[in-house]
């Protein structure tokens, strides 16, 4: 049975990894691109590229970065086993709409390619893949509510299918300035410090008492 | 034609989301792409929009593109040109 090794939470204000709360913005009022520019910094992070994110890419790279830097073994994890399982209500809505108010104006229609290239929400996936050189399956999940048991069936099924032997599997939520994310380094190691089975109690129990 | 490149440099760096740069940080003479500035195709698809939003100009054929996206004094040089601006 998989287990859950390591997990990072962005939820409001702060940054936890593994139970620990590692960052805490000062502004607690503070929007998701004040919040997320501060998280990078404090991570001192070196990538263009994600100043040129939408507020859910940047949600869940740095929500990547935080979980991987947890995980000491990850440099030799096979990239193309590593798999990547996301899930959300809201899809990639908040950048929709911004691209549509570029569009929804006859008299003002300048599309905005670099709006229009993230409104999907796998994109926060390819985000992910392309910085840390993942090449496994992934999966974009949608759901009203985080959805343990689906999101548990479906990252269980891939292993069971040998088709990753680690994954990095949760939720990634951005809309109406709300944000959370909850990612877990999922493997087939039992027997490592704090890890749990990865089963669909114990990721409500995260998503629980983070919540 | 100063003013123009000044311009161009802080209307490029806002658009494009360049964080940390400063238009002192960009030659006017070197080349926009395959630089530092680690500009992709899809920042030339957002200056092919900036370009008709602020300016009104339209890029007509991929061998015009590549002359006028070389640098942003080219950029410059064509907005002034097709604005009947002169050198300002």
């Amino acid at each position: 049975m998989p287990v859950i090794a390591h997990y990072s939470l962005i939820k409001d204000d702060a940054l936890v990894v593994d139970g620990r709360a590692t960052y805490r913005h000062e502004d607690k009022e503070a929007g998701v691109g004040a919040f997320a520019s501060a998280l990078y910094k404090h991570m001192e992070l070196s990538y263009l590229k994600f100043f040129k994110m939408d507020n859910l890419s940047k949600l869940g790279f740095l929500a990547a970065e935080a979980l991987l830097k947890a995980v000491p073994d990850f440099a030799d994890t096979p990239k193309d086993k590593t798999g990547l399982f996301l899930m959300n209500a809201h899809s990639s809505l908040d950048t929709d709409e911004r691209y549509y108010e570029t569009v929804a104006n006859d008299e003002n229609n300048f599309p905005s390619p670099a709006l229009f290239v993230y409104t999907l929400p796998n994109i926060v996936i390819g985000e992910i893949c392309i910085r840390h050189k993942i090449t496994g399956e992934h999966a974009f999940l949608l759901s009203e509510q985080p959805d343990a048991t689906l999101l548990c069936n479906y990252v269980r099924n891939v292993f069971d299918e040998n088709a990753v032997d680690a994954a990095i599997a949760g939720w990634v939520e951005y809309y109406g300035d709300k944000r959370h994310a909850l990612l877990m380094w999922v493997n087939r190691q039992p027997g490592q410090v704090g890890a749990t089975e990865f089963t669909p109690a114990t990721i409500q129990q995260l998503w629980t008492i983070h919540s | 034609m100063e003013t123009l490149i000044t311009d161009l440099k802080t209307q490029i760096i806002e658009h494009l989301n360049l964080e940390g740069v400063s238009p002192g940080d960009i030659d006017a003479d070197e080349p926009l792409f395959g630089s530092e500035l680690g500009l992709d195709s899809i920042d030339a698809l957002e200056i092919i929009v900036m370009l008709e939003r602020i300016y009104g100009l339209k890029i007509k054929s991929q061998e015009e593109g590549k002359k006028v996206f070389y640098s942003v004094r080219t950029l410059a040089e064509f907005i002034s040109e097709n604005k009947g601006l002169g050198v300002v």
